[in-house]
Formats: C-alpha cells, structure tokens, sequence
C-alpha cells in the first residue's frame, strides 16, 4: 500500500485554517479601518496645515483658507470614489460631511499656528535692548566739534582754563588742598563715568524741580543748586581741609542752555 | 594768579586779574564760571561773554587764545590794582 506523505498531508490540513485565518484578519481590518475613518479627522489636512507658515496677515489667512477649502473638496472626492469602490454608502455626518459642511477655521482638527496658539513665546521686547535704545547716565555721545553730550542731554564743549569743560568739570575729580576757599570734590575716584553720571542725575532733578532744587538766573546763564540727599562728594580745598572735609550733598550746575559751564558738589 | 576774591555767582571760582589778547586790557574773571566784573570793586553783577572765545569787552581780541593769560604781579601794580589782591593760586 502506498503510504501517504506526511508533508503533503500538514500541507493540506494547514492551507484551510490559514486561508480563514487570512480572511478573518483582512475583514477585521477592513471593519477597524472604516470606522476609522468614520471618526477621525482626515489627519493629512492637519499636516498639511501644520507645514504651512504661520499665518500672520488677512490676506495669507485667506490664500490659506481658500488652500484648505481646495485640500477638503479633493478629500471629499476622493471619499466618494472609494465609497463607491467599496459599495458603502456614506450616511449623513460621515466623514465627508465633517469635512466640508462646516466652516473651516471653527474645525477642531485643524491646527492652523497662529501666534495666538503657537507653543513659540511671543516675541517679548527684552529690558536689555530698552536699555542699549537709552544710554546709561554718565555716557557721552560725541557731536562733533570737539562737543560731547551726555545721556541726559548736557554738552560739553571747549571752554575754560583748561580749553575744554570736561577737563574743568575733572578737576573736581579730586582735590586742591591749596586751592583758596572752597573745591567742591566729587567721589568716584576720580573716573570721569561716575562723576558725570553724578552731574546728569543733578540735571534730571533740577528740570524736574521741586522744594530741592533752587534757581538762579542771571542773563542766559542758569544755576542750579540741586539737594543729591545722599553724599556725592565732600568740600576740599583750603577751607575744607580746614573744616575736615565736610561731606558734600548738593550739587551746584552752571549752566548756557543745555552747555555746561561748571558743575560741582557743595 | 593773583586773585581778588571769590565769584558772587557760582559761590567757588576765585576771581583772577586777566589780561586780554591784546595785553592791553585787564578785567576780573572768575576761573570757575568766566563771570566777569571790568574793575575790581567788583560793582554791579557780573557779565557773561560769549564761550568759548570770551572777546574782550574793549578790542577785538579775546581772554582765551594766547598771549592772553593771568596778570603778574607787575601788570597788577601797573594798573593801580595792588590792593585788591587777597592771594595767590597754583
């Protein structure tokens, strides 16, 4: 008797269970993908949306709407030859209803980044660039014709003994123990940044006014006398070695205009 | 520089004989805010000439640009000023 093989036999009791197998696996996934479709969004819309650049202006907002309008309308085609295809007919809240008979810009799905709900901080105007756009106090600005002007809008030009103000003005960097009668000395060892930063404080006050501040005027010249209420500075000079260098709290600006003539503590 | 007393205006600069560019001309200026009185009575408030230049007040030179410069001694005695002077300076 001839013997059957017994390869050819599993051969023949597999092929059966796997063409079930096959089958049951294809309509579940046939099933599961219908119903996929049925309630999610169409997610190649939300990323071609999400390519795009953030909308900012009116008119790319509508270029981007009438995109969109187009994106929907092929899908929805698309949609509707498939169903065909397929022999499922589409009820009404299907996917293609979803997709075409609301207003585009209230979808959930898509994500259009605007800046109001990009995940990017809005573009915030730091401190540090306020600060470059306004020098500190003390910073000169340099005019032309040997004039200066500081941050708070006070020239220095030629003029004086020394030829130009800022030379005189730094004389009051330090003292002259020699000197008769009063030198006005103001601190910051001598660097000419703090003490200028001193004379444009003064000069802020002043324009402000107030019961610190007093006036004297005298042609097209101005003098202010302006109360620092801290120590700026302490007298020298023969008269102030004499006293023990009193402390300084005021400052006193001879001014032409805007042109300093002389600042110095007291 | 011989000076005769301190500025009435900014109340610190020590007022000096100056002598124009001319060297003709003497007036009182003060070194710390350029007041300036044309005597030493220091009558009257002080004048203020146009910085930087300060021209003199009786010619057409000026109280900055060199020969002008601080009276000696002997340019003060020149002038009958010697006894309104209170001291020297550096």
């Amino acid at each position: 008797m001839k013997q059957p093989d017994p390869k050819q036999r599993g051969s023949k009791m597999k092929s059966p269970s796997w063409t079930i197998a096959i089958v049951v696996f294809l309509s579940l996934y046939f099933i599961l993908q219908r119903q996929q479709e049925e309630n999610d969004p169409p997610d190649h819309q939300v990323n071609q949306v999400q390519n795009q650049k953030p909308i900012s202006s009116s008119g790319e907002s509508r270029e981007a709407l009438s995109r969109l309008k187009e994106t929907d309308h092929h899908a929805k085609i698309k949609k509707e030859k498939g169903s065909d295809q397929t022999g499922i007919k589409q009820q009404d809240g299907s996917a293609a209803s979803h997709s075409n008979s609301r207003p585009i810009t209230a979808s959930p799905a898509i994500k259009i980044q605007t800046p109001a709900n990009s995940n990017r901080p809005p573009p915030v105007v730091s401190s540090k660039s306020t600060a470059h756009s306004q020098p500190e106090l003390g910073q000169l600005r340099d005019l032309g014709g040997k004039v200066w002007e500081s941050a708070a809008g006070l020239k220095y030009g030629p003029g004086s003994r020394e030829k130009h103000r800022l030379l005189h003005i730094m004389r009051h960097a330090e003292d002259q123990p020699k000197r008769p009668g009063k030198h006005g000395v103001f601190l910051g060892a001598g660097d000419r940044k703090k003490v200028l930063a001193l004379i444009d404080e003064a000069y802020l006050k002043a324009l402000k006014g107030g019961r610190k501040i007093e006036k004297k005027k005298e042609g097209n010249r101005v003098v202010y006398t302006v109360e620092m209420g801290r120590r700026i500075g302490y007298v020298g000079g023969s008269v102030g070695n004499k006293q023990g260098k009193p402390s300084a709290s005021k400052i006193r600006l001879v001014l032409e205009g805007t042109n300093v003539i002389t600042a110095f503590p007291l | 520089m011989y000076y005769v007393g301190t500025c009435s205006f900014c109340e610190q600069g020590n007022l000096g004989v100056r002598l124009c560019s001319n060297t003709e001309h003497a007036v009182i200026l003060c070194d710390e805010c350029d007041a300036l009185w044309l005597s030493p009575e220091l009558k009257g408030k002080p004048a203020f000439l146009e910085e930087p230049d300060l021209p003199c007040p009786y010619c057409p030179g000026n109280l900055t640009e060199s020969p002008a410069c601080w009276a000696s001694m002997g340019e003060i005695i020149e002038r009958g000023w010697i006894a309104t002077i209170k001291g020297e300076t550096d």
